[in-house]
């Protein structure tokens, strides 16, 4: 038997895995070979060695916190062992998470309404519209021009439409006819009546501006569009 | 007498599973007595186990809470298979390879603030020992240090098969059964795990070398 064959097999030789015939023929090997006893008697005190560690003393915090372990775990166990039990388990986790949930919300949630409500009391009085003033001039937008008051004129037909150009001074400068003819006496007698009328300009943006004005003339009645 | 010894260890195997059983039923019922008693059998020797695996206190400490953990709420998939024992002990060695893994991903070292773990680690948190006299005490005592400093360079995988052989005293077998690997994978990782501490031992022994003072002459 060679040494190297009884080497790797002096650990499980100290193991007492070697048997029967091997065995003894290890026994033997062992009783003619110094250096293979040597190695075998190293291994041995080294087993002896890591068998006579003390063992470690398990802390106390440990053990208590492994007692709260089991005693949670137990009580856990014993919740969740039947439907019922488990469904109790459950509504009475999910009510505790609810509660947890709601208690850090609560005192927040209460005071900021609170608050608000405190707020829109004190502000209210405060808070009345102001009534708008009826013939204040509108800037933003656009406003048309319109006629103010119409000069006396014999047009007479049974329907005219003319378009009237206003400047920003609020006179008419130009006409043009939309709808019905006009005589060359009419355009006398119209540009006359323009010249006489009296027009408040078109503004955009509250300045003067030019702008557009229908004059409809049916017989004598006289409707006007602005 | 090899013979004799297997049967015994047979007996004491029938015997010990079916306290076993016993003890797994009791802790499925919910027995408060049941979570005591498997606590107080297992909890020294699964804090001894990683304690020797991990070598640090604090590391352990949390292992053994995983292991324990997982042995509770897992006690119902328990079908006997195999020992409470080797299955408790494969819980731990899974976790303390976790623990270890995390370790070397996350944090290499950290200065521990805990007293009372440190104090583990001492003389003091061992437990008493029968030694007779100061010299053989301090003596035990700087063998035990050497070899637990050589168990914490060797190989991660074959510390734990020698640990579990030679600190736990598991069978081949059972470190078959807790390592999942096959009896001959075993064989090899105890013979290469104890050559390895031998080896470490043997450097740690040899005599280091001694400076030469030459003293030199004025020329």
């Amino acid at each position: 038997m060679s040494c190297q064959t009884v080497l790797n097999s002096l650990s499980e030789f100290l193991d007492h895995r070697v048997a029967g015939e091997e065995r003894a023929r290890v026994t033997v090997h062992l009783a003619e070979c110094r250096e293979c006893a040597a190695h075998l008697r190293e291994l041995s005190e080294l087993r002896n060695g890591l068998k006579g560690l003390p063992p470690a003393a398990v802390p106390a915090r440990l053990r208590t916190q492994l007692q709260v372990l089991a005693s949670h775990e137990r009580a856990h166990w014993n919740a969740t062992k039947t439907l019922p039990l488990a469904l109790r388990a459950w509504a009475a986790n999910m009510k505790l998470a609810v509660d947890n949930l709601m208690r850090p919300l609560a005192v927040p949630l209460a005071g900021g309404l609170a608050s608000a409500l405190l707020l829109f009391g004190l502000l209210v009085p405060t808070l009345g519209f102001q009534p708008s003033v009826l013939n204040d001039v509108p800037t933003g937008f656009y406003t048309a021009a319109t006629l103010v008051e119409v000069a006396p004129t014999s047009i007479n037909n049974d329907e005219t439409v003319v378009e009237l150009y206003v400047d920003a001074k609020g006179q008419a400068t130009d006409y043009s006819v939309q709808r019905g003819s006009v005589s060359p006496a009419m355009q006398a007698d119209l540009t006359k009546m323009m010249f006489f009328s009296r027009f408040t300009p078109a503004t955009w943006f509250g300045q003067p501006t030019n702008g557009k004005v229908l004059v409809s003339f049916r017989r004598i009645n006289y409707v006007v569009r602005g | 007498m090899a013979t004799a010894i297997l049967d015994l260890n047979a007996q004491k195997t029938a015997v010990t599973d079916s306290e076993d059983l016993a003890l797994v039923r009791s802790l499925r019922e919910g027995s408060e007595r049941a979570y005591e008693t498997l606590l107080l059998r297992f909890q020294q020797p699964v804090y001894n186990l990683a304690l020797r695996l991990l070598n640090d206190p604090s590391d352990a400490s949390d292992v053994v809470q995983e292991v324990f953990l997982k042995v509770f709420r897992n006690v119902g998939h328990f079908r006997g298979q195999s020992s409470l024992k080797t299955w408790i002990f494969r819980i731990a060695i899974n976790e303390a390879h976790n623990q270890r893994r995390w370790f070397f991903r996350h944090r290499h070292r950290e200065v521990g603030i805990d007293d009372e773990q440190e104090d583990a680690r001492g003389r003091a948190g061992t437990l008493a020992d029968a030694s007779p006299s100061p010299f053989d005490y301090a003596l035990d005592r700087e063998k035990q240090a050497m070899i637990e400093a050589a168990l914490t360079r060797i190989n991660p995988t074959f510390r734990a098969a020698v640990v579990l052989r030679d600190i736990t005293d598991l069978s081949y077998e059972e470190i078959a059964e807790v390592l999942q690997v096959s009896l001959g994978t075993v064989k090899s990782r105890i013979l290469r795990g104890r050559e390895a501490l031998r080896h470490e031992l043997e450097m740690k022994l040899q005599p280091q070398p001694v400076m030469n003072w030459l003293p030199k002459t004025a020329e």
